[in-house]
């Protein structure tokens, strides 16, 4: 990862040691002028006293006598000598100030305020500002012999050393801070350099590192932490080539074992697909047994509901013969007679023969999903079992929407229908209901259709509620039930026709309801 | 100490050329210069002054192509005389009312001396305080005088002024008489009221009054005495006369340079003029005066 220009430690310690040089010349700077200030006010001070101690002590006579003849030819060979002094003023206590300066003297007719403001008991100076020409270091001696005050001497130096002194300073300073941001630029530059180019080159080997590099090395030779390091670091790498070494060894094995695995994985695989092949062929043949033996089954109580429907309509027909041969013997069989028994039978044969073709459609397999109506379809399949229902007095209350036409699988909705009347049924018989009855209602819900088996059979156990639906499962007396009935019928609502087939008990007793979604596949016409 | 040296300098190119007179000068064996001390005391001490001389004249040896140069400093001018007079000095330098008393006119030659940056001569004065109610030399009486020391031309020149009017030398006139070394110093005990009568060169005094104009206000000047310079420089007749005019030649072009203009605008002169004996007839004739002056009040 490439390191921004802003954000290389190479920089920020440049900075840093630029920095902390400037903060420390500046601070140096900061204290080291007034200090030389103070000193060089110092020097002034001193250089007052002894200038005016000087010219006091040469000229103590004349003070004494009052020659001022000798004390103006004193300073003004002392102004000569001195160019650096503006001006020496005589203020005797009584009589006027003598003022000597660099272009002569002369008596001060009048005094100064200047000069007399600062005649104290005590030596005084002022540090007079303005022009270049005018500023000075007034310098004030009070003049005593004995004890006994006789005047005061006015020293004025001039300042022009003191401020070239400080021109001198600053220009120093400027100086010494050129030199340092010199140094600063080429000293930072390599003490920068020296702190973080081991950095710098282990940060280099860290990224051949990290590009999966094992074989480089750092070569820096030096005693301190950063040395350390170093070893360290090469000693890691090593351990990484080691590790990384180790770890392709182990690669190899696994990726070996991994192909043995898969080899043995990829056996299995075939082992296993052929067992799945041979179960699922197995489950398959097994629900084939199992719908043939539903079948079958229901082939057995189909031909008891034949054997129901029939036994009218054949009794009828026995009735019908045996009145033609009571006619027949007693001479009554004329043609009306026997026309009339003809159409009787030939009406009954047709209604055992239209039952037959009903139970033959029952049992013909839909191999095309085909429009039908669900009323009309109940109502079909009621009529198989109509004969059944009617020799047990069992009601059957059916209340269907006319319009509920879907598509499907007409004969396997019609075998579901029946099993579960079949089933109403014989819990009815075996409950011994009064007043058994069965409602069986259809109607649209949201998204589908609602088919309901109801009967007043005081529902079904709690214990088993869960298991009705498996196959083989049955409460009915070993020879009536194959326990396979309701097992089909939900395979064929789930699995043919996308719904759900489930029970609950209500306070009279069962509810075996269907919930057909119409969709795509199964559409709601 | 440097301003030592200028002066010095100074003083002596006033009577020797510093530049080489060139090669075709005739050997001289030895060049003595004789000078007058009293009359510089003020301004340099003599152990100072001889050892700058003598560093200085060595120059002249290979510039003048002389063998031995040598510079001998009197106090008395008597001295200064015989030694004039046998030959062992070839140039003076002295006030000229000392060379007029005390050295014969034929053994003189012309020579040079200064001439003031004022274009003033530098003449004697006498000066008076303003506030003593001196207004001419009738007031002088009972007052106090203050003088140069070895000021002969001075003391001369107030005896030809005070003998007329008081008939008495200028001591018994005065109240009290003070010397002094400095004529500065003069000045400044008449401006300060510590005498009432002074006398000092105009020079002086003017200098004095520049650097201080209230003394002018003060002092008035009572009378004054012509004279060129403090010093004059002569020549022995006996000095060969080309190699003398050649000196004074060059003397007179001492200040061409940057560097001689400043050492004698030290001292107040702008240049070197030629000085001929005949320049010596005021003071002749002030010392004859001075002679029978003091012949009458004997």
């Amino acid at each position: 990862m490439a390191v921004k220009i802003r954000n290389r430690i190479f920089l920020r310690v440049f900075i840093l040691f630029a920095s902390l040089v400037i903060v420390i010349m500046l601070f140096f700077a900061y204290m080291i002028i007034p200090i030389q200030k103070d000193a060089l006010q110092q020097i002034m001070y001193t250089q007052g006293v002894t200038v005016s101690r000087s010219i006091i002590q040469a000229s103590s006579d004349a003070v004494i006598t009052n020659d001022f003849g000798f004390i103006v030819e004193h300073n003004v060979e002392v102004l000569k000598n001195n160019p650096s002094i503006h001006y020496v003023a005589v203020a005797p206590l009584r009589g006027n100030t003598i003022w000597v300066d660099q272009k002569g003297w002369r008596v001060l007719e009048k005094e100064k305020k200047s000069l007399t403001e600062l005649q104290t008991e005590t030596i005084k100076y002022k540090i007079k500002l303005g022009n270049i020409e005018n500023q000075g270091y007034h310098f004030v001696y009070p003049i005593k012999f004995s004890g006994i005050k006789w005047g005061w001497l006015h020293v004025e130096f001039s300042t022009n050393e003191y401020n070239a002194y400080i021109r001198s300073m600053y220009l120093k300073l400027v100086y010494i801070a050129c030199i340092a941001m010199t140094l600063i630029v080429f000293i930072g530059y390599f003490f920068a350099r020296w702190v973080t180019r081991p950095v710098s080159i282990i940060s280099k080997v860290a990224t051949q590192v990290a590009n999966g590099n094992l074989n480089v090395r750092l070569t820096i030779k030096r005693h301190d932490e950063i040395g350390a390091l170093s070893n360290s670091f090469n000693k890691m790498i090593e351990s990484l080539q080691f590790s990384k070494k180790k770890l392709e060894n182990y690669n190899q094995q696994l990726e070996q074992e991994v192909k043995r695995r898969t080899l043995d994985l990829d056996q299995l695989n075939k082992n296993l697909d052929k067992k799945v092949k041979e179960e699922v062929l197995h489950r398959q043949e097994q629900e084939q047994l199992l719908i043939h033996q539903s079948r079958l089954a229901a082939m057995g109580e189909m031909i008891g509901a034949i054997a129901h429907q029939w036994r009218q309509p054949l009794n009828a027909l026995s009735l019908v013969l045996q009145n033609q041969s009571i006619n027949y013997q007693l001479g009554k069989l004329d043609d009306k007679t026997m026309n009339q028994s003809m159409e009787k039978s030939e009406r009954l044969i047709n209604k055992m023969s239209t039952t037959i073709d009903d139970f033959r459609n029952f049992f013909k397999p839909n191999k095309h999903a085909e429009l039908f109506n669900i009323n009309t379809s109940v109502i079909s399949t009621i009529n198989l079992l109509d004969a059944q229902f009617k020799s047990h007095n069992i009601i059957i209350n059916i209340n269907c929407e006319k319009n509920l036409i879907i598509k499907g699988f007409q004969g396997e909705f019609s075998q579901v229908i029946l099993n579960l009347l079949n089933n109403a049924k014989d819990t009815l018989l075996e409950r011994h209901i009064v007043n058994p009855t069965i409602n069986i209602s259809a109607h649209h819900i949201p998204n589908g259709i609602n088919i309901t088996v109801q009967d007043n059979a005081k529902g079904v156990s709690t214990d088993i509620i869960n298991k009705i639906y498996d196959p083989y499962f049955t409460t009915k007396e070993e020879g009536k039930g194959t326990g396979i009935g309701l097992y089909m019928s939900k395979m064929i609502v789930e699995n043919n026709m996308q719904g759900k087939l489930f029970t609950f008990n209500d306070k009279d007793g069962a509810n075996f309801v269907i919930e057909i979604p119409t969709n795509e596949r199964m559409p709601l016409i | 100490m440097i301003n030592f040296f200028l002066k010095l300098f100074t003083i002596l190119s006033l009577v020797i050329p510093p530049i080489a007179l060139g090669q075709e000068s005739k050997e001289i064996p030895e060049l003595t210069m004789g000078w007058y001390y009293p009359t510089i005391n003020a301004m340099v001490s003599r152990a100072d002054f001889h050892s700058a001389v003598d560093l200085w004249i060595k120059e002249y040896d290979h510039a003048f192509n002389i063998k031995n140069t040598n510079v001998k400093l009197y106090d008395h001018i008597e001295n200064m005389r015989k030694d004039f007079d046998n030959g062992n000095l070839n140039i003076i330098i002295a006030p000229p009312l000392l060379i007029v008393n005390h050295f014969k006119l034929k053994t003189l030659a012309d020579g040079f001396t200064g001439e003031s940056i004022t274009n003033e001569p530098f003449d004697i004065v006498v000066l008076a305080r303003k506030a003593s109610n001196i207004k001419t030399i009738a007031d002088f009486k009972n007052k106090r005088l203050v003088i140069t020391d070895h000021d002969e031309l001075g003391k001369v020149f107030l005896n030809s002024l005070v003998i007329p009017k008081f008939k008495q030398p200028y001591p018994q006139v005065f109240s009290s008489t003070q010397s002094l070394l400095k004529q500065n110093a003069i000045v400044h005990k008449l401006f300060f009221a510590k005498a009432d009568v002074g006398v000092v060169y105009l020079e002086t005094f003017n200098l004095m009054a520049e650097l201080n104009p209230q003394i002018k206000k003060q002092l008035a000047i009572i009378d004054r005495f012509p004279i060129k310079s403090p010093n004059y420089s002569y020549f022995h007749y006996t000095f060969p006369d080309t190699l003398r005019k050649k000196f004074i030649k060059t003397t007179l072009s001492f200040n061409n340079t940057l560097r001689s203009k400043e050492i004698l605008n030290n001292f107040r002169l702008t240049s070197l003029i030629e000085c001929t004996v005949e320049s010596l007839a005021p003071f002749i004739k002030l010392s004859n005066k001075n002679k029978q002056l003091m012949k009458l009040l004997k």
